[in-house]
């Protein structure tokens, strides 16, 4: 039986993808003051206080306790979510994830804190999770809740899905480059879960305070492979069905990703830890909270319908963003202004340049290349001679456009030698040189791409005539 | 007093209007009237603009980017304005079907002069011999105008080929750039004349450069492309404003005029327009007709009350259009200096050429870059970017443009017609092809052109030459012509039909010859000619 009270809550990690859904459900909902712990005041955060009266933000560090504590008084119910996920050392985990949840643990116990909700992961299920430090970090965290003796609970998500959810984005990566490939057999299973289905199974614990000391594992409706899932994602948003997945082996890019790990971790893509994923089912398997809920969890199906439909847009937003600023610096010298962007973003949306999904192949490598800032240079110079009227001129006309009505950015179009001949005559030949060796080492490499990708163009259009 | 109802706003409409309103006549003015958005922070400069404005992209680029230029759009250098799109909104069921013409329409107040760069160059009387007066005839008239509308220019080297009348302000304040090219030219004057048989003066302009009435001389703000919020620049609808004034003035917008009724005497008694919001057809009963709304307008209005061909459908033959070719240029003095926007934006020098007949003097404008967007140049570089943009800021206030005008002549192979049309009404057909020896003419011109240019210090950079296709210039004529003697869709020396009695044409219809010069001036000159001599 639902509770209706008063609780108050204390909710670290709050601007984290899941903190935030979390902060705007409970923010609405029939709570009490909610205190949201961040090392950092993002403006959604800023925004939900301004909008809420009870909703007070707590700029800390977990380790700074006394910066928090006397709120965490004030609470009945601890939220926590604060930890390091994704790519980070393996000590960077221990820290956050494992010390700063005994840290606070003793804070919460110090609080007499009725119920503590400990977010943890399925990972720490796997059955092997000696290369995977993030997994570790887990264990240990739930090791301290399950002796701290709190009354707690421990939500251990599958695979969480949702607009901007970072493993959503891995998949759709996986799923949209021009060949499909998943790392692995592509047969570990998996049981995506929306993030609004797992912040109703939290809201569930609280209202119910449903704090048994234990585990429960939280997962979606269905059970899927991986290569299923980037079949079921590629399928949706091509809209014919998936000829072929790539699959790459996991044994030697862990083991590269494991000699390179100390040396350049921050110049690799992923870890090897985070491959594990990729060979350890991760399913959430039954539980009474779950078996109650699963009736009402979003169908897989409409999950990817909704998520590729719907966040097609947000991901094509984010990834114009990054495009326009990326490219603005190297018209302009400056980062384009807020407006600039979203005016760049809003030109492609009304479909005035073609979106990714939309491209040739070989646009799609072009564009592709000229994201990467040190082939930016080479890719824009071929561009310039032999593509002049591909997407990639258009897209930098465009930014050109809008940059020069900006204030910030317009004096790069005005600004001259101020008649001094002889400094406008080494600055051009200087530009010419840098040009025409750019010129010189892209052809090589990009008009052969373009024979070959027109070629292939021209074949499948004959193909699809013959049809 | 009779009642006249006049179709459009354009510059000869509301000239000839003005003149018959002060005579007394009442005026019911038809029109669709699509209206221009109000002005932005009139008192803020060019660069003002951009720091000031919520939105600077939507200003100068468009809500939806309609004035955006992408590698792949073959079009002009620059974008149209977005807040003067209003100019070329059509109403519904205004359908054409066209060969080898590229036309604009406008149903705007004002037409399509509101967008235009306010060149004001009378007809000479070799340009006029085809017509059924001479200049000293409508010479009263251009000057009528002129005290109207304001002009600005001198009496210089071009009054060779554009006669100099009475009325005229003093010139405009010259940008450094086009001081230069002056400078050059008073150098090398015997040269450009003699040699290039080219002369070279002051742009005469509808741009105030001392106050006239209401309106204000021009502050040099650098905004005229985007259109003058001071009224400096004259267009239109500040004649349709003064129209207002007048009690026996009526003006009607929201109708598209599409035919007329006419009795067995040929009279007619009713135009009938349709409502651009419901699709209704409205009648109004009319003693006298004008048609004013443009060469291309009047005279679809006029097939579509024709009765039908018998066995051919109704031809109005003779259409004629100036050919244009944009020349851009780089003054290699300028290279390097910055540019200043605080000047008149458009042409501030025209120059002439003498051709094999006195009427086929070939005339351009020549316009020095100064505030147009940047984007539409520098994509046509042939570099990387970071070089064309290097380039660009350094030649940006040495780039100029000459915009050459080709005379034409009415032919019988140009012609408009009707046709049925997608929704079952008459469509307008309009069928074009260019003079035979014009791509030698414009051969040989260009070459005269690189010559003048090169003695002003100029070169022509390569691959930029653009010949704009028929259409483009807007200078539509010759389509129900003048003429001497009584024939069949062609009106009289007043500009009466030799079809109807009570029907006027006030427009460039009526030219029988299309001088190399923008006719704007000289069509309000002929409608108020026509005012004064016929009403």
């Amino acid at each position: 039986m639902t509770k209706i009270s008063k609780k108050s809550l204390f909710i670290t990690g709050a601007g984290g993808f899941v903190g935030k859904r979390l902060l705007q459900r409970v923010a609405a909902g029939h709570y009490g003051n909610v205190y949201c712990l961040c090392r950092k005041e993002t403006p959604f955060l800023t925004a939900v206080a301004a909008r809420h009266s009870n909703v007070t933000i707590i700029r800390a560090d977990l380790f700074e306790a006394e910066r928090y504590r006397d709120a965490l008084t004030h609470c009945d119910i601890a939220v926590h979510l604060a930890a390091v996920t994704g790519k980070a050392a393996p000590q960077t985990y221990t820290r956050v994830n494992s010390e700063g949840t005994a840290l606070f643990i003793e804070q919460c116990k110090q609080a007499n804190i009725r119920g503590f909700l400990h977010f943890s992961t399925i990972a720490v299920n796997f059955a092997d999770v000696s290369n995977y430090p993030y997994a570790r970090s887990k264990q240990a965290a739930e090791k301290f809740v399950e002796t701290s003796g709190l009354q707690y609970a421990i939500v251990r998500p599958t695979i969480i899905f949702g607009h901007q959810s970072p493993i959503w984005q891995n998949f759709l990566t996986m799923a949209r480059s021009p060949v499909p490939f998943v790392f692995g057999n592509g047969r570990t299973k998996i049981q995506p879960i929306h993030v609004d289905d797992l912040i109703q199974a939290v809201i569930t614990i609280i209202d119910e305070e449903r704090f048994d000391n234990a585990a429960i594992p939280v997962g979606g409706r269905e059970v899927v492979t991986i290569e299923g899932l980037v079949r079921q994602i590629r399928q949706k948003i091509t809209g014919q069905p998936v000829r072929s997945v790539v699959r790459l082996p996991l044994l030697p890019l862990s083991f590269v990703l494991r000699v390179l790990e100390p040396l350049a971790l921050g110049l690799l893509p992923f870890t090897a830890g985070q491959l594990t994923s990729f060979s350890c089912d991760g399913v959430a398997g039954a539980n009474s909270l779950m078996d109650t809920m699963r009736p009402h969890l979003e169908p897989l199906e409409n999950m990817i319908s909704d998520l590729v439909q719907g966040g097609q847009n947000d991901a094509t937003r984010t990834d114009l963003t990054a495009e326009a600023k990326r490219f603005g610096k190297q018209i302009s010298g400056v980062e384009p202004a807020q407006l600039a962007l979203q005016k760049y973003v809003e030109a492609h949306l009304q479909g005035l340049i073609a979106l990714d999904r939309g491209m040739a192949l070989f646009e799609r490598i072009i564009i592709g290349c000229a994201r990467i800032r040190p082939l930016f240079y080479l890719v824009e110079a071929y561009s310039s001679v032999f593509h002049r009227t591909g997407i990639l001129r258009k897209k930098i006309v465009l930014l050109m456009a809008i940059l020069e009505c900006m204030p910030e950015t317009k004096t790069a179009y005005d600004e001259s030698e101020s008649g001094n001949y002889l400094r406008f005559f080494f600055g051009l030949l200087a530009r010419s040189l840098a040009f025409g060796f750019a010129l010189l080492i892209s052809i090589p490499i990009f008009f052969p791409l373009q024979v070959l990708c027109n070629a292939s163009g021209q074949k499948h259009m004959k193909a699809s005539w013959k049809n | 007093m009779e009642k006249l109802i006049v179709v459009g706003s354009g510059p000869s409409a509301v000239q000839f209007t003005l003149s018959v309103l002060k005579k007394g006549y009442e005026v019911l003015m038809l029109d669709v009237g699509m209206k221009s958005p109000a002005d932005v922070n009139p008192e803020d400069g060019f660069d003002d603009l951009k720091r000031n404005l919520p939105d600077p992209a939507n200003y100068f680029l468009g809500t939806n980017f309609e004035s955006l230029i992408l590698p792949d759009d073959k079009n002009e250098y620059y974008g149209f304005p977005p807040n003067k799109k209003y100019i070329f909104q059509a109403p519904d069921g205004h359908e054409i079907r066209t060969s080898g013409f590229s036309p604009l329409f406008s149903f705007a107040q004002g037409g399509l002069a509101q967008a235009w760069t306010g060149a004001v160059y009378p007809f000479n009387d070799e340009e006029l011999a085809a017509f059924p007066f001479s200049y000293a005839d409508i010479e009263p008239h251009y000057v009528t105008v002129a005290e109207r509308i304001g002009i600005s220019g001198a009496h210089d080297d071009l009054a060779r080929f554009v006669p100099y009348h009475s009325k005229i302000m003093a010139p405009l304040e010259l940008d450094t750039h086009s001081k230069v090219l002056m400078k050059h030219y008073a150098r090398h004057r015997q040269y450009i004349n003699e040699k290039c048989k080219a002369v070279i003066g002051r742009s005469r302009v509808a741009t105030l450069s001392s106050d006239l009435g209401s309106r204000q001389k021009c502050d040099y703000t650098g905004r005229c492309l985007w259109g003058c919020p001071r009224g400096s620049l004259y267009t239109p609808s500040l004649s349709l404003a003064q129209c207002h004034r007048y009690a026996n003035f009526t003006y009607r917008p929201g109708v598209l005029v599409r035919r007329f009724q006419f009795n067995s005497d040929k009279r007619i008694t009713h135009v009938i327009g349709e409502s651009i919001d419901t699709l209704q057809e409205i009648e109004f009963p009319v003693d006298t007709l004008v048609l004013g709304a443009g060469a291309m307008s009047s005279s679809r209005i006029f097939l579509e009350s024709l009765p039908p061909g018998k066995q051919e459908p109704v031809r109005l033959a003779g259409l004629m259009d100036n050919r244009q070719m944009l020349v851009p240029f780089i003054t290699l003095g300028m290279i390097g200096r910055s540019y200043d926007p605080h000047s008149y934006q458009f042409h501030q020098m025209g120059i002439g050429f003498e051709a094999r007949r006195p009427e086929e003097f070939i005339h351009g404008l020549i316009t020095t870059l100064k505030t147009a967007m940047a984007h539409p140049i520098i994509q046509k570089i042939p570099a990387n970017l970071k070089t064309a943009m290097y380039i660009f800021r350094n030649v940006r206030a040495a780039l100029g443009v000459i915009n050459l005008n080709f005379h034409d002549f009415r032919r019988a192979g140009n012609f408009l017609q009707l046709e049925p049309g997608t929704d079952g009404k008459p469509r307008l057909f309009i069928n074009y092809s260019p003079r035979a020896e014009e791509p030698e003419d414009l051969a040989a011109t260009l070459k005269k052109v690189r010559k003048v240019l090169w003695r002003l210090g100029c070169v022509v950079p390569p691959g930029m030459l653009h010949i704009r296709p028929m259409g483009a210039s807007v200078h539509y004529a010759g389509t129900v012509p003048m003429s001497k003697t009584r024939v069949p869709l062609t009106v009289s020396a007043s500009c009466r039909s030799h079809d109807f009695d009570n029907l006027y044409f006030v427009d460039g219809s009526t030219f029988p010859f299309l001088p190399s010069k923008n006719i704007t001036f000289s069509l309000m000159a002929n409608a108020v000619r026509v005012a004064e001599t016929a009403f």
